[in-house]
């Protein structure tokens, strides 16, 4: 049977490829020119903006050649941070520690790095907050590696983040193990992003605790909690998700944390992971 | 060969196998086609890069499924609010395995539908495809599994319901 299916999927596909025009290649390099034209007016006006910001803001912005990513005076090396703000309509070019590129009614807040804080990949949360106005319950997509993943605010893939829903708080997305070609998606469906309005982009890093990463850590308690917050809870007392399992339980909502083990108060290894058993509607 | 030749080969050899594929996952070749072209626009604004991988077609093809899936998450919450009446999209030439298998692809969920193509299409192993939607191994072997069990049940109900149909039409 796989074979059957396989072979009429491939019949299909090559009697769609056969029936297809390939436009002039004229037509791909005329496409090409129109967004180089849209990236080169987007990067002038987010240039500045990101300057302007990061005056404001206190951080100073590295000289480095093709670098607008920033570190706050005073703390070098231990937070880099970097802020766009852009008119949609714009999509403003390659950033050193996020890039965004936005087709409306999308926006897509892209981490082009992996970072790590004092080299301890564990220890990096990456902050991203969009603010803009008139958008009042944004969804969130993050997407590891180029494949997206509905974040449904809560989180999946080691990424969580919140949203009050309230305009202008934006969406706070908190990224606890940094990996390369993390990106997040802002979808404005069902809220309201218009040309001309104007996005705010930040994103920073910083340590996930301040201080030594202390030798040991407490195991919160994750029970009736979603899978992400779970993952969110025990990612800020330095702990990890360990193996899941599953059941059926009538009497909790599907997809909450039934039971965990070690249990809430135990003292564990920083770092060590924390078994969920996780509910599932029967 | 200078850049546009090599680009202008890989653009010729893989466009219509690329626009073939996209519209098994998506059920459009509008939207197919779409994001092919804007996903080879992308490729040639960066071919000073990507003329030195190995198999410059595999970004181009990440990136249009990607284009792909974000259309269709974009899409996907304007279409709840429709009412649900399946729209065949015809081809030219009509193709009946083609309409017997866009309605049954087009009620699989789309991470099913894009590993089935992959491995009918590109012949990827369930690691390979892992590897391509960045998930485990396992997850891709049981979205293969379940992808042909319902796709199998789907077209055996299909069959089913015209060769009722034929007998019906016969004994009239």
């Amino acid at each position: 049977m796989e074979t059957e299916l396989d072979d009429r999927v491939r019949h299909v596909a090559g009697v769609l490829a056969e029936h297809t025009q390939i436009p002039p290649l004229a037509e791909v390099e005329s496409r090409q020119r129109r967004r180089r034209t849209r990236h080169a007016a987007g990067a002038a006006v987010a240039t500045v903006a990101v300057i302007a910001a990061a005056s404001v803001l206190g951080w100073r912005i590295d000289r480095s050649p093709s670098s607008t990513a920033g570190t706050p005076a005073g703390s070098p090396g231990a937070t880099s941070r970097s802020a766009v703000a852009f008119e949609v309509g714009y999509m403003p070019s390659h950033y050193q520690l996020v890039s965004v590129e936005q087709g409306p009614p999308n926006v897509f807040v892209e981490l082009t790095k992996r970072y790590a804080v004092d080299g301890d990949p564990r220890r990096g949360v990456i902050e991203i907050s969009v603010e803009y106005g008139k958008v009042a319950a944004p969804r969130a997509y993050a997407a590891v590696n180029g494949q997206l993943h509905e974040v449904d605010i809560n989180g999946r893939q080691g990424v969580a983040g919140w949203n009050t829903g309230r305009p202008g708080d934006g969406l706070q997305l908190v990224y606890t193990v940094p990996r390369p070609n993390l990106a997040i998606a802002i979808d404005s469906q069902g809220a309201d992003i218009n040309e001309a309005d104007l996005l705010r982009v930040a994103a920073s890093v910083r340590p996930a605790t301040t201080g030594p990463v202390p030798a040991q850590a407490i195991v919160p308690t994750t029970i009736g909690e979603t899978l992400a917050n779970a993952r969110l809870e025990l990612s800020r007392a330095g702990l990890t998700v360990g193996h899941l399992s599953y059941e059926f339980s009538n009497s909790n909502p599907p997809g909450v944390v039934a039971a965990q083990s070690p249990s809430p108060g135990a003292s564990l290894k920083t770092g060590a992971a924390v078994n969920l058993v996780i509910t599932r509607s029967s | 060969m200078n850049q546009q030749q090599e680009f202008s080969d890989v653009y010729r050899r893989g466009y219509p196998r690329l626009v073939a594929e996209l519209t098994l996952i998506s059920g459009s070749r509008a939207a197919a086609e779409e994001a092919a072209q804007e996903a080879y626009s992308r490729a040639w604004g960066r071919w000073d890069t990507l003329g030195r991988y190995d198999d410059p077609q595999a970004w181009v093809r990440r990136v249009a499924s990607n284009l792909l899936v974000s259309r269709w998450r974009r899409l996907r919450s304007a279409l709840r609010m429709r009412p649900l009446v399946a729209t065949l999209e015809a081809i030219d030439p009509p193709e009946s395995d083609w309409l017997d298998l866009q309605p049954v692809l087009r009620s699989l969920p789309l991470v099913q539908r894009q590993a089935l193509v992959l491995a009918a299409l590109e012949g990827f192993t369930a690691d390979e495809i892992a590897v391509e939607m960045n998930v485990a191994p396992a997850t891709v072997r049981s979205w293969l599994h379940r992808a042909r069990v319902s796709a199998r049940s789907a077209l055996e109900t299909r069959a089913h319901a015209t060769a009722a149909s034929k007998e019906m039409t016969d004994g009239d």
